[in-house]
Order: structure tokens, then sequence, then C-alpha cells
């Protein structure tokens, strides 16, 4: 689908171009209305973009169901003590009173496809021209025997930063020297492909902070490699020795269920023994993209890489970890990129306002240790139909300290920057 | 630094007469003078000021207008010039940062020329 424009679109599905020519504003007389489902890195980045490059000229909804939202990006700085968990948490109040932007607090439910209506829990309704979903990931719980939303009480999975995330902090601050981690992490595709190499990084880091240096933590892990594995592993030898043990599933051969009140995981090859264990599970786009049948047979959303565009309704555009992206990892990055081009097109459609050909950009920072940081990252075009990766930078192995120092500062900097893009 | 005059656009028509005349063609000299030409080439090409504002949104994930006090610099409110020169020093790796190296190398003359003007306005 290269150069996939609204015209090939309709002709696609079957509608007359000319019942597509005329932007909307000229159709109707009232303003066209934008909702946005989900106020994370993608919903609340294009809703503050679409309402402040149309000027007034649209309406744009934010529909979110929590009051404030926790970035899952440096939860796990968090996690190790090097953030305080208000400094994660950011609030809506801006996009309200600087853009203009009606917040509403509920949870979307349905998307009446035919009618262009979206329905929330509490049965009221909201109209749309353009629809941006952007509803993050849902948790898989039954992907691992013996797991489930309850038993993520006792084994905190903290894949959906907020209530989860402080629950993980409280149980890893009550840990004492000698007890130990057992980390189930997630088979591709996830959230956030370096989070759980930095989430055991900042608990060892935690540990290690406290003088517990009799602590370990086991990672059993359903992929044969993973994100950054060789600066990672760098960073564990240099900062952690003894303390991380990586089992990729070449050596515990499955992973066959959890059992969180025994605290243990049994694999193929033996049943692992945690005071307290982090399973994450696998993962899948948001449900509301289930129910709107927006989804295919891999449980995300595949999009027009030109314009984020839903291949299967174009008044709806998907962004973040519920689309395919290509190359682009699932990350809070990429979801803000990505919304920044969804509001265009949206723009586009609604009021005429001028497109480009897509640019995207993403970067992953991690932190291993105190002033040690790394980074991978790319810039992105659609080709052929495809998000493709246009350029690409990641750390070496070795880098001089003061390189790595540099590389944490930077990763405080674009958190700064990027929570502004998104909240205004 | 390779590039020191900040003057270069200007500067560029000597340094090639004087390189010429010398027989000074070490690498490095080459290099200036092939930077500085394009320097000058972007800053005489026309650039849209609303396609500089679509790349810049992107730039914006990272550069803040007003907060960013550290590793990251403001780039809004610097010279075309400026902003030309540090691009294209980023595209050929005579500026170390791995990220702005990488994101310098997908840009093409008419995008450097696009964001140091759209930068530059704010």
């Amino acid at each position: 689908m290269s150069n996939f424009s609204r015209r090939q679109f309709a002709k696609a599905i079957g509608l007359s171009a000319a019942a597509i020519s005329a932007p909307i504003n000229v159709i109707g007389q009232a303003k066209p209305k934008v909702v946005v489902v989900g106020g994370g890195a993608g919903g609340a980045t294009a809703a503050r973009y679409t309402a402040l490059n149309s000027q007034g000229a649209v309406d744009v909804t934010l529909v979110e169901n929590s009051k404030t939202y926790t970035s899952c990006f440096f939860s796990n700085l968090y996690l190790g003590g090097v953030r305080d968990f208000n400094s994660i948490t950011h609030k809506f109040d801006s996009l309200a009173k600087n853009y203009n932007i009606n917040v509403v607090h509920g949870l979307a439910k349905t998307v009446n496809r035919a009618a262009r209506t979206i329905q929330l829990a509490d049965g009221s309704e909201l109209d749309y021209d353009r629809l941006i979903l952007s509803p993050g990931i849902d948790i898989v719980f039954d992907s691992i025997s013996g797991y489930s939303k309850e038993a993520a009480e006792i084994a905190p999975h903290a894949w959906q930063a907020g209530p989860q995330t402080q629950l993980l902090k409280a149980k890893l601050d009550a840990l004492k020297n000698g007890d130990n981690v057992v980390m189930v992490a997630p088979p591709n595709p996830y959230r956030c492909p370096p989070g759980p190499y930095e989430r055991v990084s900042m608990m060892a880091h935690l540990f290690k902070s406290k003088g517990m240096m009799d602590s370990t933590i086991t990672i059993i892990d359903p992929k044969p490699k993973f994100s950054k594995q060789g600066l990672f592993i760098e960073g564990w030898q240099k900062h952690y020795p003894g303390m991380i043990e990586w089992i990729s599933p070449d050596i515990h051969g499955g992973i066959v269920g959890v059992d969180v009140t025994a605290g243990t995981v049994e694999t193929d090859f033996d049943t692992f023994e945690g005071t307290l264990l982090n399973i994450i599970p696998k993962q899948q786009a948001g449900a509301i993209v289930h129910q709107a049948e927006l989804v295919n047979e891999s449980g995300y959303c595949e999009i027009d890489s030109d314009s984020m565009r839903s291949v299967l309704d174009e008044n709806i555009f998907i962004l973040g970890d519920a689309c395919i992206a290509g190359a682009m990892p699932k990350s809070g990055f990429s979801a803000n990129s990505q919304a920044k081009i969804a509001s265009m097109h949206v723009l586009g459609d609604l009021i005429n306002r001028k497109t480009f050909p897509a640019r995207y950009a993403n970067t992953c920072w991690s932190m291993i240790g105190t002033n040690d940081g790394v980074k991978v990252g790319a810039s992105y075009e659609s080709v052929d139909g495809e998000i493709a990766s246009t350029s690409t930078f990641i750390s070496q192995a070795g880098e001089d300290s003061d390189t790595r120092q540099t590389t944490f500062e930077e990763s405080l900097n674009w958190y700064d920057s990027i929570t502004k893009d998104i909240f205004g | 630094m390779l590039l020191r005059n900040k003057c270069i656009g200007v500067a560029v028509g000597i340094t090639v007469c004087l390189s010429c005349f010398a027989g000074d063609t070490s690498e490095e000299s080459l290099s200036e003078v092939r930077l500085a030409t394009r320097i000058d080439s972007i800053l005489k090409e026309k650039s849209d000021i609303f396609y500089g504002e679509f790349l810049a949104a992107q730039c914006a994930s990272c550069h803040s207008k007003n907060e960013n006090t550290g590793a990251i610099p403001i780039i809004h409110g610097q010279s075309k010039l400026d902003l030309t020169q540090a691009l294209l020093e980023y595209q050929n790796e005579l500026r170390t940062n791995a990220i702005m190296q990488s994101i310098a190398g997908a840009l093409s003359d008419e995008d450097i020329g696009a964001l140091a003007l759209y930068f530059s306005k704010q």
C-alpha cells in the first residue's frame, strides 16, 4: 500500500471518490469533531497537536479513564529509587485549559463505526468525524498458566504504570538481603522492548544501594535474545556482578506456569523459586480495538504506514502500542511520533490542512546503573507500505563513562521535553 | 570542532581560493570546503516553513522550547546558519551525538533548510 491516499482508500473499500472529496467542514455546518481515546503518549499528543494546529476549527475530545497518567517510561527508575512517583505522573489540566480540549474521564467501551459514535461505560455517547484510538496494551493474563488479574496483586506485572507499579515498588522495598526476584519476561511483540532488562538493572541498583549484595534476580525469558542485549549484559557484569541471571528458552525449555502463592515459576528444565515474582505476560492491543473489529489475527491493528489510518476504516486512526508499526518498536516515543502524523492527516481530512510524506522517530534510553545510560533508536519513513527505518543508531559496548553519563542526562532532558510535548 | 567560523557562508569563496593557491588539498580542508559549499547552497535556497514546521514536530519529543538546560540544547531561536551548520556537521559525523548523527543522516538539504528556517523563527 505504497502512498496510500484517502482516494485510494475509498477506491479500495468501494466508496466513490466524490463522496470523500470535500472536506467535512464544507459538508456540515458544525465544527468537525475529533475524538481521541487514550490519554497516554499517543492519544494526548494527538489531541494536543490536533487542537493546536486546527486553531479552533475542530472540536477535540480526549477520553481517558484515569484522572492522571503515570508513564511506563521512567517507571523503572521509580522502582530503582532514582525517581519519585509524582515525577512520572501527569495531569490533563493543561490540555483542557491551554488547548481547549474537552477532557472526558470515562472508559470508552465500544465503537459504532457505521454511526461514527463511541459509547462510554457510563452509558454516554460521543459522535466523531475522525476517531483516534490509542488504547495501549492489555495484559493477556491467561497466556501464562496460573496467572490472572487476581494473581497480579501478589506477583505484579507492573507493565501498565500506576497502582501495579506502586505495588511492585512496595514489594521490592520490603525485600531483605538474601531475598530474590524471579521475573518472567514477555514474548514479542510487547510494550518497550528494553523495558524488562532496564527493570532488572534498576532492581539490582536498588539492592546495591541498600547493601543487599546477597539478593539476586533471575529472568526467565521466552525469547532467545533481547533488545540491547550486549549492552545490558556488559552493564550487569560491571555494576552488579553475580546478581542478575538471564535464562534463555534453550536452557529452560519453555515456561510451564506460575504459582504466585508458592512463589514459583515452573519451566521444562526446573522450577524457580522467588521471594518476589514479577510476571510480565503476553500483550495485545487494548480492548476497544478488538470490540471495534480493527485487529488482525496478531491481536494488533494494521495501519496505513503513510498516515496511521486503520486499513479497515478510513475514519479511524490507531496509534502506539495497539498498532502494527513495521520497524518501530512499541514505545511512548513511537506513539508520540505517530500521533503527529495521524493528527496531520486528520486535519488534512477535516480542514484541508497540508500534509507531507510521513517521517517518524524513536529513541529508547535505558538506565543500567548510576550515570550509565544507553540508547537505541532510528528515523523512519513509509517505504512500500511499511514503516521502515532509514537511519539507526545504538550505544556501543565499552563506551567511556562520560559518554554514558551524557546519554543518561539526555534521557532526563528527553523525559521533561516529551512529557511537555504530550501534555502541554 | 572542524568549523569554528560561524560566518563560514560568507567566507566560503575565500576559503576555496586560498586552498587552491596554497595547494592545500588535505582531507580536512576539502571537507571544510564541501561543507561550507553545502551550507551556502542550503542558505540560498528558498525553504518552506510549513514543511519545516511539519519536520520540527518530530524534534519536539526531545527539544523543548524553554525547559532544557542540560544535555539536549534549546534549538528554538538559533540562527538559520548555526542550525544548518550543526545539522550538516552531525550528518558528516563532525559532531559526536549518535542520535543526532542518525537523524541528520536521514535529512535532505531541503529538509535541513526547512528545519533551520522554522527553528530560526521560533
